[in-house]
């Protein structure tokens, strides 16, 4: 049982990091197309500002998480995707220092460098977050020790690549989406204009994505056949995906933001419904049945111990992160004009 | 460094030497390539922090250009406000 709840823990953990720090990776993406001029970029910026690295929170606690209940799973991920994980990590320092240097000297060339920096870390970013997801859905070949040597030719296949055009799309228009919640004017009529653009091309991924996982992954309906209650999360999904045109057609930015954070985590509840009790399925070719929340779990009584602070952590970082949104509440002023 | 290099060869000391924990499926080859990815960008950080304190010393207090905006942030505006509404108040 505890097994589950970890399961859930982690699973609740990455489902956060994706709505929250995906919303200003979609800025970051969107930042060079959507702000025309180093005003505009930014007044982008500010949107985020105050928010973004407590976003970045969830993926260090999802981290820890990992190492408390999953060791297994986070030896055998961290070491086979290595030159990956590095690379995550090189962007996410460039990303930081973009957002942190870019008005530090006051000259446009200065200005637009760390803008191109910031753009380009936040879309790769954006790109192997899908990437790394498409993967484990997929499964990597494990050895009988149950790890795996993640090379790129066998990362970059084309089922983690969609998943990665995925992930940049969905994020893109769920940042677009924040923009207009945060801005107005001629910036949050063309966020306006990019979400709903974004949203076919999010739609049109994610429905060549879900076809895709049929294919790859043909035990994936087992978990929603057995327990019909499973289905719940991608009807969320779903309605969600419709509710966000509706919300976007009313020009009601609010709630199209809320349904386009519900449909994030939706996909995540998805996955997360099919995989269970798998962590890291073992691919074609492999010498292992697969790491689950059984054989790459931590002895019963650390999994209890660890839970209990947790949660107190859990409560902290959430209610941290509430008082951080309602201070900062409202839009970013347009301080440029 | 005194710490890391007394208990070598443990990585725990006494339990696990540092040749037993090393990842089976790392090459000694990637982390050559992170560490000096690792070196490349700490350098290329350090520089530019230094660039950015030299030029705040350099502008000397009360003068040149803001670093960390107080009602304005990404433009410095709100600082050389600031600045000018304490210089006004002194004289």
């Amino acid at each position: 049982v505890i097994n589950t709840v970890w399961f859930i823990v982690l699973a609740f953990m990455l489902a956060g990091y994706a709505v929250l720090d995906g919303f200003d990776l979609g800025v970051g993406a969107l930042h060079l197309l959507l702000g025309r001029n180093t005003r505009e970029r930014g007044r982008l910026i500010d949107t985020i500002g105050p928010v973004w690295n407590g976003n970045e929170v969830w993926l260090l606690a999802a981290g820890g998480s990992m190492v408390v209940a999953f060791p297994h799973l986070y030896a055998a991920s961290f070491s086979g995707f290595y030159l990956a994980l590095m690379i995550v990590l090189w962007l996410l320092v460039l990303r930081g220092l973009g957002i942190e240097f870019r008005h530090q000297i006051d000259h446009d060339m200065w200005r637009q460098a760390w803008d191109v920096a910031f753009s380009l870390s936040s879309a790769l970013l954006a790109l192997l977050f899908g990437v790394a997801l498409g993967n484990v859905l997929r499964g990597v070949p494990l050895d009988e020790h149950g790890e795996f040597q993640g090379t790129f030719s066998l990362m970059l296949n084309w089922f983690a690549l969609l998943g990665g055009v995925l992930s940049v799309a969905l994020l893109s228009m769920h940042g677009a989406a924040w923009v207009v919640v945060k801005t107005d004017g001629p910036l949050q009529a063309r966020a306006r204009r990019f979400a709903g653009a974004l949203w076919w091309v999010a739609m049109a991924l994610l429905a060549a994505m879900i076809a895709a996982s049929f294919v790859v992954r043909p035990d994936f309906t087992a978990n929603f056949v057995q327990y019909p209650w499973l289905l719940l999360a991608p009807a969320i999904t779903a309605a969600a995906a419709i509710a966000i045109k509706y919300f976007q057609g009313r020009q009601d930015g609010g709630r199209a933001f809320a349904a386009s954070a519900t449909l994030i985590a939706g996909i995540l509840a998805s996955v997360a419904a099919g995989l269970y009790p798998r962590l890291l399925p073992a691919g074609p070719g492999s010498a292992h049945p697969g790491l689950d929340i059984y054989n790459a779990a931590s002895p019963e009584g650390s999994l209890r111990t660890a839970l209990a602070i947790y949660l107190w952590g859990l409560t902290l970082v959430a209610l941290y992160q509430v008082t951080v949104y309602r201070l900062w509440r409202g839009k970013a002023r347009d301080v440029y004009e | 460094v005194v710490a890391e290099v007394g208990r070598q060869p443990w990585i725990v000391y006494g339990l696990r030497r540092t040749t037993e924990a090393t990842s089976q499926n790392v090459t000694a080859g990637m982390t050559i390539f992170t560490l000096f990815g690792f070196m490349g960008l700490y350098a290329l950080v350090g520089l530019l922090y230094l660039l950015l304190v030299l030029r705040i010393v350099h502008a000397g207090p009360g003068g040149g250009h803001a670093h960390e905006p107080s009602s304005a942030p990404g433009t410095g505006d709100g600082l050389d406000n600031a600045h000018a509404a304490a210089g006004k108040a002194r004289s």
